[in-house]
């Protein structure tokens, strides 16, 4: 009896000396200790860091993306207005690099109208196989081509287009592509045509010649890959999370304690562990690539977006994809095209997982822009409201208010600019 | 007295400090694969991590090796099949059809792999596998062959 209680008595003892010294350290005991990860933990946290991120892999489809003079000329282009119907419009006026590459804007509005869609960064997108929200197209290229030709973004044709080409940069596109057709004969060539025109032109362009339209075509996808080498150079640049999975891989407390507050490192295990984030924003990107219906209804006035359904047959359709006339890949090397999934429930209202490098700083949020900040975004994920179209693929979360703090606090961990070199966040001198 | 103290130590520390006790050894961060090789984290497996697998009325033995070493999340990739019957000798001339899903959420792969290539002695060419996430993974094949099918099916764990 004696002996017990004296033995009660010194592990009470110790146990407070020891939680003095825990808290001293930084540690505490359990799960809330907050920088004590498991080897599966660290694993994940491994996975997730940009170190992990590798070298970007050619574009079979491009032979000319990894060219410093395709870049150069991409570069030119992207901020060009005057590859727009009216002179008024570039990619940048979207994808304003001061705001990592989006426009701070639920849907896009150039003053013609607005897009269907809330414009997503080009951040690191070359590492993607699909393009667009819906996955649409299947290379950076061919996505590049889209806008230039939308009513309400560049709202210009591809014949226009190319007499541009041969007017300011006749000399930097040879150089990289070979000699440039002859399209001086406006009989011939209209100087506006296309497909995707207003009535006149699109009738203008139903009556050129099939070789002709063709010669416009090759000029226009190679102005596509042209600008998708530039995008090839805007990659994702280093966060303070990075710093701490490096302070993991090491097991230097010390470090992880003068990275993260107690709140950050506690986000980081909800995100890897209790909340699933990971089961789609995984990888040094914080996205699988895929379609995932996370039950985002639209406004009243916004059409029904069936999302990946309707995406994946026309990236199948697009005359510019992998195994299009214009692609410069062999056909066996078109894998994600050959083996695209066209069908299936979980494709209904289903849009790419997008990155969450940088999330902080790219407000609002969604396809459809539909959420205002990063708490909205929680407060979403907290509910997993039904779907509409389609399922969703989420459970809802139950988490307290501080749980979603911690998130929160994690994600704005992520925050940190592009890696680009400076000169290629502005216009090019002249 | 001294003595007590410092084994009563040890076994609190294992009651109430287990993470803040256990000295912090430098293990990598990262898996080992069951042949000792490294294995990344997030989502991975041994190319040859599956076992051969039976089908459900044991006409078929089917052998699954992925050609990307380890298969990781987020690549697409290949696999080669391997087709016997139940007893034994190679099955040449078979229809598969692959299908794979998370039986813990509801969907399938982001992908439609498709055999592309009938390598002979029962060897098969599997192109577009593709897993978008860790954690389990149903794959099934059904194999035709002689007027008779049956399908095989392979539990996986990316971790
Ligand atoms: C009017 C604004 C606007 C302009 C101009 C514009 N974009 Fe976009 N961009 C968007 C919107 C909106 C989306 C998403 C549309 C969707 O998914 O349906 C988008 C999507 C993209 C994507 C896909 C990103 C991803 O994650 O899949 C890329 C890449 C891109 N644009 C590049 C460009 C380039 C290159 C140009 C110039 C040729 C350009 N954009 C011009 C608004 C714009
Ligand atoms: C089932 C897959 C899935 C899971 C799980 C998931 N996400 Fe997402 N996430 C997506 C998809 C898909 C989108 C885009 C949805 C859309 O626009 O319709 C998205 C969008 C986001 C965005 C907006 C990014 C932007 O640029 O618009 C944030 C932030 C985000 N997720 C954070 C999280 C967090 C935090 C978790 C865990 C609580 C999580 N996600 C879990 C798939 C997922
Ligand atoms: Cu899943």
């Amino acid at each position: 009896m004696k002996k017990s209680s004296l033995l009660t008595v010194a592990l009470l003892l110790v146990s407070l000396t020891g939680l003095g010294v825990a808290a001293l350290s930084g540690w505490l005991p359990g799960a809330s200790a907050p920088h004590a990860w498991s080897d599966e933990q660290r694993a994940i946290i491994a996975s997730l860091s940009i170190d992990t991120l590798p070298p970007l892999p050619p574009d079979p489809s491009n032979r000319v993306g990894d060219d410093s003079r395709a870049a150069e000329l991409g570069h030119a282009l992207f901020f060009d207005a005057r590859f727009s119907g009216d002179d008024a419009v570039a990619c940048a006026s979207c994808h304003q690099p001061d705001r990592y590459f989006t426009d701070g804007l639920v849907r896009a509005d150039v003053g013609r109208g607005t897009t269907k869609r809330h414009t997503p960064t080009i951040v690191g997108t070359a590492y993607n196989a699909w393009f667009y929200w819906d996955g649409r197209r299947d290379s950076q290229w061919a996505q590049a081509l889209t806008p230039l030709e939308a009513a309400v973004e560049h709202s210009g044709t591809r014949a226009q287009y190319a007499q541009r080409v041969a007017a300011f940069y006749r000399q930097p596109y040879e150089a990289i592509f070979g000699p440039l057709p002859d399209i001086s004969d406006p009989s011939a060539f209209p100087p506006t045509a296309g497909p995707f025109g207003n009535d006149e032109e699109q009738s203008a362009w139903a009556g050129m010649s099939q070789a002709d339209q063709t010669q416009i075509d090759v000029v226009y996808a190679n102005i596509g890959k042209a600008l998708a080498a530039y995008e090839r150079r805007i990659l994702p640049g280093r966060s303070r999370f990075d710093d701490y999975a490096q302070a993991v891989a090491a097991n230097d407390t010390e470090q992880m304690n003068s990275l993260f507050t107690r709140e950050e490192a506690t986000g980081l295990r909800l995100f890897i562990g209790e909340a699933n984030c990971t089961d789609c924003h995984n990888g040094p990107l914080f996205s699988n690539g895929t379609f995932h219906n996370i039950g985002l209804t639209g406004t009243p006035d916004e059409v029904l977006d069936s999302g990946r359904i309707d995406g994946a047959s026309q990236a199948r359709d697009d005359p510019f994809n992998c195994l299009g006339d214009f692609s410069d890949a062999p056909a066996p090397s078109c894998q994600e095209l050959r083996f695209i999934k066209l069908e299936g429930i979980e494709l209904r209202g289903a849009f790419k997982t997008p990155s969450l490098r940088n999330v902080g700083q790219t407000a609002p949020y969604m396809h459809n822009g539909s959420l205002a900040d990063l708490d909205a975004v929680l407060v979403h994920y907290n509910a997993a409201p039904p779907a509409f179209p389609g399922h969703s693929d989420l459970l809802p979360l139950d988490f307290t208010a501080e749980q979603l703090g911690a998130l929160k606090a994690f994600l704005l961990t992520l925050n940190g600019q592009p890696n680009v070199p400076a000169e290629l966040l502005q216009p090019p001198a002249k | 007295m001294f003595r007590h103290t410092i084994s009563l130590f040890t076994l609190s520390c294992a009651l109430f400090f287990f993470a803040a006790c256990t000295s912090p050894t430098a293990s990598p961060a990262a898996d080992t694969g069951m042949d000792g090789m490294s294995m990344p984290g997030g989502g991975s497996m041994a190319a040859d991590a599956l076992p051969p697998a039976t089908s459900t009325d044991g006409l078929f033995t089917v052998t699954a090796t992925s050609q990307m070493d380890p298969v990781t999340i987020n690549t697409i990739h290949s696999w080669l099949l391997h087709v016997q019957t139940g007893d034994g000798v190679d099955v040449t001339d078979a229809r598969i059809d692959v299908e794979g899903s998370m039986p813990a959420h509801s969907h399938g792969l982001p992908t439609t792999p498709q055999i592309t290539e009938n390598r002979g002695n029962g060897n098969y060419l599997l192109e577009g596998m593709k897993f978008n996430m860790a954690g389990s993974w149903v794959i099934t094949a059904t194999i035709t062959a002689g007027g008779q099918s049956d399908t095989a099916v392979f539990d996986l764990q990316l971790k």
